[in-house]
């Protein structure tokens, strides 16, 4: 009995300690990995991005301000080819006053200097109206916004917000976006999408390979159950 | 007994779903807390520009640039509302407070968007932070009680407590 026992305890050893120290390796390094900034850090192998499917879900949406292009590509938005504001659902428009470059996405604007640099954000808190449809501006400079209860015109610096039943404005509208600039933010987009944590902790799990991935893990794990069964029992018998 | 196994497989399934969904979302709509914070008479907002003297103290309290150049915080003379926002883990949580005679008055939690860490919004924690006040190095007066699991959520509160007072301190001293 114990010679089976110690047989099969060898064979099973051999046969997974490879995937067992690369269990132990991964799960440690998983279990740091905030401190080893792996999940900041992002995976620009183009074979690993198209096996996870990076892509936007929809094509890229711009408006152009003067010489400035609000973009969203997913849930992201850039300031031209700079990425300044994630988890966006709706890019609404963009305007451009005194060189202050307003957003508007999701109930909030964001402004930003012409340089690019994030001036501040405001939300309802600070007014902004609640479904908030279009952003344009008239011609005494201050930003008009169509919203789902009216339209309101303010001065963003004061923050005096007044509400009408109608207004007209230029509106801002959605551009065609140079060649160029759509590839870049593409490609940007994509070597964004992707942590290394994600990659590790789909590879220790076998999910990188699907669900088939899954059950061999499962099986490995049961195989390290059975030589921590075996063992004991060896050490037992032996007593 | 497969029966058994069963019933504790999907009773597993549904506490983790459930425990998912209470964890992240928007707890307390920053509008409301300003509305509620001033008994729905809410003052415009101020601002404050972030010029290079906060600068430097505010990434020794950070950790990091707090990404914007100006900041709206709402004051009626009595107490100041302030929103900020910092990162736990990966995502950022929206905190509204309220300073008044340079102490926390009041934290809440307002929007949770990380997975984990959620426990920071309940008021057993967030007690913890009445009346605490800044000392030496921009430091609160006391040691706040962390969560176990919640560490990185607990850290970022307590940063953005720090920020608060500090930030307060530089309005009064305008």
């Amino acid at each position: 009995m114990l010679l089976i026992f110690k047989k099969w305890h060898k064979k099973i050893g051999v046969i997974i300690a490879l995937f067992v120290i690369f269990m132990v390796v991964s799960g440690i390094v998983l279990n740091h990995s905030q401190q080893l900034n792996l999940n900041t850090r992002y995976i620009q192998l183009k074979s690993l991005l198209d096996l996870y499917q990076i892509n936007p879900a929809t094509a890229p949406i711009g408006f152009l301000a003067e010489d400035v292009w609000a973009i969203q590509v997913g849930e992201r938005v850039y300031f031209n080819k700079r990425e300044v504001v994630n988890e966006v659902k709706k890019l609404i428009g963009i305007v451009s006053i005194d060189d202050i470059y307003t957003f508007a996405f999701d109930g909030q604007l964001t402004l930003f200097t012409k340089e690019g640099e994030t001036i501040e954000h405001l939300t309802g808190a600070e007014g902004v109206p609640a479904g908030m449809k279009e952003i344009g501006h008239d011609d005494q400079g201050n930003v008009v916004i169509k919203a789902a209860h009216g339209y309101y015109h303010v001065n963003l610096d004061a923050l005096d917000w007044k509400e009408y039943d109608y207004l007209d404005a230029n509106w801002s509208r959605a551009s065609s976006i140079p060649e160029q600039l759509n590839n870049t933010l593409l490609n940007q987009y994509r070597g964004r999408g992707l942590t290394i944590e994600r990659v590790l902790l789909d590879i220790h799990s076998g999910r990188i390979v699907g669900q088939w991935g899954v059950y061999f893990v499962d099986i490995v794990a049961m195989l390290i159950l059975i030589l921590a069964c075996t063992g004991v029992w060896m050490w037992w018998l032996q007593k | 007994m497969n029966k058994i196994a069963i019933y504790v497989i999907v009773a597993i399934y549904a506490l983790y779903w459930s425990t998912e969904s209470i964890a992240k979302g928007v707890y307390l709509e920053p509008e409301v807390f300003i509305a509620q914070t001033f008994d729905n008479n809410p003052p415009k907002p101020d601002k404050l520009w972030i010029t290079k003297k906060l600068k430097t103290a505010i990434y020794n309290i950070l950790g990091h640039d707090l990404g914007v150049i100006r900041l709206r915080y709402w004051d009626d003379k009595i107490k100041r509302a302030w929103i900020l926002e910092e990162i736990g883990r990966d995502r950022p949580i929206t905190v509204g407070l309220v300073v008044k005679d340079k102490k926390i008055e009041q934290v809440n939690v307002l929007i949770f968007r990380e997975s984990r860490g959620w426990e920071i919004k309940y008021p057993f924690f967030t007690d913890q932070y009445k009346q605490a006040s800044l000392i030496i190095n921009n430091e609160l007066d006391r040691k706040i009680d962390g969560i176990s699991g919640a560490t990185l959520s607990v850290k970022a509160l307590t940063k953005l407590a720090r920020l608060a007072l500090y930030l307060d301190t530089q309005v009064s001293n305008k």
